[in-house]
């Protein structure tokens, strides 16, 4: 797999994993990346963006448009079962590598 | 409030964000989102301190390519909001493309392109000949105003299985007077006229019609105007029109000619018309109309039937309701006339099946031959892509694995398909070009519009549509047998294909079995048609055709009685004096030269017999030595001698051996006397048996002989007939003295049909022949092409097992075994083919029922010794790679691995 690749399918994963905990709008995700990952992950708001838009298309997430007084309109996106279920895959997927690395990592013969 | 102004960034990104193509709602929602993402942004760095100006430079860095923005968007898009583009355009998209592949693909392998294309071009190439002729001859409709409502009316009689007879005037007449279904019937009398006057003498062919029957067919002429209601009664006036053909020729396409005269048999005729360049008339030559002019009389008691009638239904009134209305008519007719009209009834026809003749079976059956054909070629050109498939499978399987879709790649194998189905049809279209003027030089002359055959618009669209659907056809296996591919074993390299070849060769060994058992049906077919012509020609005609030259006069002018036969003497006298001239003759009605005169006759001091049940009788009319020329042999009795022939001299009758038989068994006819009602010509006498001559077919090979009694001239003095020669080198030679001779003796006589007695022969199975030889040349191209394909599919198994035969020979098999074994696979193949095809044929040979002679649809012979055939074809064909399999090194089969 390619690190183009696998770059998009993490970011995927941490936007996922990131609304799994509630429903948050795209500012208040940009945010969280830059200030959870301490700006070690290199995530362009340019890019945001469009992978929301991508997860919607794929039904991993919903957007909604969600109005407050004194506000400007913004709109919330929200995990779907389907998005939990791959969210889960991909963790798990993740930890089995992670695993199998570790175990490579260690019986190496110094 | 700050003192700054909140900057507008819904417009700001309007402005820069390129058109997404997709919903323009979900645009404006974008937007917005977009919008916010700045706003917010900006707020935050005002907040932490920035200046303005720097805050909205922060904002506006978030986004560093709009054009790189937007075209993620659209793809992260995908199917969810955006638009989907126009119907063609989704269909066309990458079409280009996948025409620029085919064709790469198809100049990568020129070898298997050129053979498909050949053997695609054989069956496209013979399904548009045979379909320009079918258009020609059957489905065009005859140019004539309304041609579905035209008929051809005719008297039947089931009881002298006569389903079309020609029409008595009396009939005709109250017909006429009495039906409410047409809207105007008019007869048609064929009619033969010197033409004399205008340079060489010549024969003119054409009809004499009602005043009524340009305008009942919506003809007009091209020129001048068609007859008059008054012209159409006896002393009308002596008027004609004339064909267009003959304006150019005597007029030289001058408008003056209307008003002219021409001599037709001698009379002045003034031409009140030209008719229409490409006039319409059962593929004949027409050459001059007259108006029918018959004085009201008693047609009753004058004379028989021999008119033909056409009529055309009104608006609205069906063929049956007219049948049923003239059927009615006839009973009124029967009842009212019983001597004359017992047991006749009424027919219709519909012009256009009139004018297909009885072709139209044969047409439609050598259609469905030839699309056997195209099958077969469609099979072996399926089969070759299999072969090649299992080659190409690598590159399918590389382009299914970089994502192209299932749909693509079959659309992307059909492309090619199609281009290569394309050039056969346009192959074949040129090759059907050069058959059809072939057929058309060489055909039967006698199908009628034969010679409009050609690219008429529907020839063209069923050639373009043939093309398609061939290519559809046999792309569809290899299209198929491309999604069953199993990726991963296709991708390794050194893979054996094995991961479809078990299901690639069932589907190509079904094919092999397709195609042996339809060319077993053709050649079935083909042979059947083959043993009734050759049945046909082997009939015995009665007399000694070959050395027999033949040539057609018609005396015009008041030549009778002891002129004409003193005429006809003088011109045999002639003729008989030519250098290898054996013997010559003349008679009136040739055999095989159409109908001849046929009359009711009885035997004088017999049981009577009742009005309208009489034994009917062919006529014919004889100059002394006739049947000596002919090689008649005289069975019983005497034959003419020149004293017969004198005017005066008691009538004297020749019968043949089956008029003898009938009408008196075993009793010596010589001396009886026949009562034979030649009525129409005045001439109702009774006469006296002279001799029995042996039997002579007339009409056609496979028609019966019927009773004939044939007249001296003296007793019957016709003024026209056939001049015949016996030769003693080559007939056609003396063509040109014959009409010399003839000449010598009336310097203006036209002579027409100068053939030897075999042309006419030969011309009367002409549509026989036409169908045996096209139906034989698509057999033996069906089995070429199953050959082929049988072989292909040998040598294909004998490939793919070289390693296994490799093994069976090393571990000590005996070349001989597995010579025998191959074989035996290949031919388990064709038997199958050939137990179907046997089957099939059986059934399917019985539409060939109505053009078979003395032939058993079912004959076994024919059924045994094609399937024979083919199986030793087929044996040959894979018993030739099976010997090749032997020659398999066991080293190198094994190494192959």
């Amino acid at each position: 797999m390619d690190t183009k690749a696998l770059q998009k399918s993490s970011a995927e994963m941490i936007v996922l994993a990131l609304l799994d905990q509630r429903a948050r709008h795209g500012y208040e995700l940009a945010k969280l990346i830059e200030t959870r990952s301490e700006g070690r992950l290199e995530f362009h708001v340019a890019s945001l963006y469009p992978m929301l838009y991508r997860l919607e298309a794929k039904g991993w997430v919903i957007g909604r448009w969600v109005e407050k007084p004194n506000e400007r309109r913004r709109r919330f996106y929200k995990i779907t079962p389907q998005g939990r279920r791959v969210l889960a895959m991909q963790r798990k997927n993740l930890e089995e590598f992670l695993v199998a690395l570790n175990r490579v990592i260690q019986t190496r013969p110094a | 409030m700050p003192d700054w102004k909140r900057p507008d960034w819904k417009q700001y990104v309007q402005r820069r964000l390129p058109p997404l193509h997709i919903k323009a709602e979900r645009e404006a929602e974008i937007v917005e989102e977009l919008a916010a993402q700045l706003d917010q942004a900006h707020q935050e760095a005002l907040h932490n301190g920035e200046p303005p100006d720097a805050a909205e430079q922060i904002a506006c860095a978030q986004f560093p390519s709009w054009q790189t923005l937007a075209r993620s968007i659209e793809g992260s898009e995908r199917d969810a909001n955006r638009l989907p583009p126009p119907l063609l355009e989704r269909l066309m998209r990458g079409i280009p493309g996948d025409f620029r592949h085919a064709f790469r693909v198809i100049r990568k392998s020129p070898g298997f392109a050129l053979i498909a294309v050949a053997t695609l071009a054989l069956g496209i190439g013979g399904c548009v000949t045979i379909f320009s002729l079918i258009d020609a001859v059957i489905l065009r409709p005859i140019d004539y105003r309304q041609p579905d409502q035209l008929v051809m009316v005719w008297e039947s009689n089931a009881k002298h299985g006569a389903g079309k007879n020609v029409v008595s005037m009396a009939n005709f007449l109250d017909w006429k007077a009495r039906n409410h279904v047409f809207s105007e019937l008019s007869v048609v009398v064929n009619q033969i006229w010197n033409v004399t006057g205008r340079g060489e003498p010549w024969e003119a062919k054409g009809i004499s019609v009602n005043p009524e029957f340009l305008p009942m067919l919506g003809v007009r002429p091209l020129l001048g105007r068609s007859f008059t209601m008054a012209e159409g009664r006896a002393g009308g006036g002596d008027v004609c029109l004339i064909s267009h053909r003959i304006w150019v020729r005597l007029f030289g396409a001058d408008a003056s000619a209307i008003g002219q005269t021409i001599l037709l048999d001698g009379t002045p005729r003034t031409v009140i018309g030209v008719l229409p360049a490409n006039f319409p008339w059962l593929g004949t030559p027409l050459d001059v109309l007259t108006p029918a002019q018959y004085a009201a009389q008693d047609w009753r008691h004058k004379a028989g039937r021999w008119l033909l009638v056409m009529g055309r239904l009104k608006p609205g009134v069906s063929l049956r309701q007219a049948g049923v209305e003239m059927s009615a008519i006839a009973r009124q007719l029967e009842q009212e006339y019983p001597e004359f009209n017992i047991d006749w009834g009424v027919a219709l026809e519909p012009l256009s099946a009139h004018f297909a003749g009885g072709s139209g079976t044969a047409l439609w059956i050598l259609m469905a031959s030839v699309g056997l054909v195209l099958l077969i070629a469609c099979s072996n050109v399926a089969n070759l892509q299999l072969a090649r498939g299992a080659i190409r499978e690598r590159e399918v399987a590389l382009r299914a694995a970089v994502g192209a879709s299932t749909l693509r790649l079959m659309r992307l194998l059909m492309i090619e398909n199609l281009v290569l189905a394309l050039a056969g049809g346009l192959v074949g279209c040129a090759a059907a070009y050069g058959a059809i003027r072939l057929i058309q030089m060489y055909g039967p002359q006698d199908l009628a519009r034969l010679q409009s055959a050609g690219f008429s618009a529907p020839v063209a669209w069923f050639a373009a549509g043939a093309s398609v659907v061939t290519g559809v056809l046999f792309g569809l296996a290899p299209a198929f047998a491309s999604l069953r591919l199993n990726l991963i074993e296709s991708l390794k390299e050194g893979g054996r294909s094995g991961a479809r070849s078990a299901a690639g060769h069932r589907t190509r060994g079904a094919f092999v079995v397709a195609q042996v058992a339809l060319a077993l049906v053709l050649l079935t077919g083909a042979s059947l048609l083959l043993r009734s012509l050759m049945n046909l020609a082997a009939v015995p005609t009665g007399f000694d055709s070959h050395n027999v030259l033949t040539a057609s006069i018609s005396v015009s002018g008041k030549v009778e009685g002891a002129r004409l036969i003193a005429t006809y003497d003088e011109m045999l006298a002639r003729l008989w004096s030519l250098p290898g001239v054996e013997s010559a003759s003349f008679i009136t009605f040739l055999p095989f030269t159409g109908l001849g005169a046929a009359t009711d006759f009885s035997v004088v001091g017999g049981p009577p017999i009742p009005r309208g049940q009489e034994p009917v009788t062919d006529v014919r009319v004889v100059e002394p030595g006739y049947f000596e020329t002919m090689r008649i042999p005289l069975l019983k009795g005497r034959l003419f001698r020149d004293e017969d022939n004198r005017i005066g001299q008691p009538l004297r009758f020749v019968v043949n051996e089956t008029l003898a038989r009938e009408m008196f068994q075993r009793a010596d006819p010589l001396g009886k006397r026949l009562a034979v009602d030649m009525g129409i010509f005045g001439n109702n006498t009774n006469g006296e048996i002279i001799g029995v001559v042996g039997d002579t077919k007339h009409l056609s090979l496979e028609g019966d002989i019927r009773a004939m009694v044939y007249y001296a001239v003296s007793g019957l003095p016709l003024s026209f007939g056939t001049f015949v020669v016996r030769t003693s080198g080559d007939p056609k030679q003396l063509r040109s003295a014959v009409i010399a001779a003839i000449r010598e003796v009336r310097k203006d006589q036209p002579v027409s049909d100068i053939l030897t007695m075999d042309e006419r022969i030969a011309g009367s199975i002409a549509q026989q022949r036409f169908r045996t030889a096209l139906l034989g040349a698509f057999a033996l191209i069906a089995v070429l092409l199953a050959v082929i394909g049988v072989y292909g599919v040998m040598s294909y198994a004998v490939e793919q097992r070289t390693h296994e035969i490799g093994v069976r020979l090393a571990i000590g098999a005996e070349p001989a075994a597995v010579k025998r074994w191959m074989t035996i696979q290949g031919m388990r193949l064709a038997t199958i083919g050939l137990v179907l095809g046997s089957v099939t044929a059986a059934g399917a040979t019985r539409v060939l029922k109505s053009l078979l002679y003395n032939v058993s649809p079912e004959d076994p012979l024919s059924f045994a010794l094609t399937a024979l055939l083919l199986a030793l074809v087929c044996l040959g064909a894979s018993y030739i790679p099976a010997r090749r399999a032997t020659r398999v090194d066991p080293l190198i089969a094994l190494r192959w691995e």
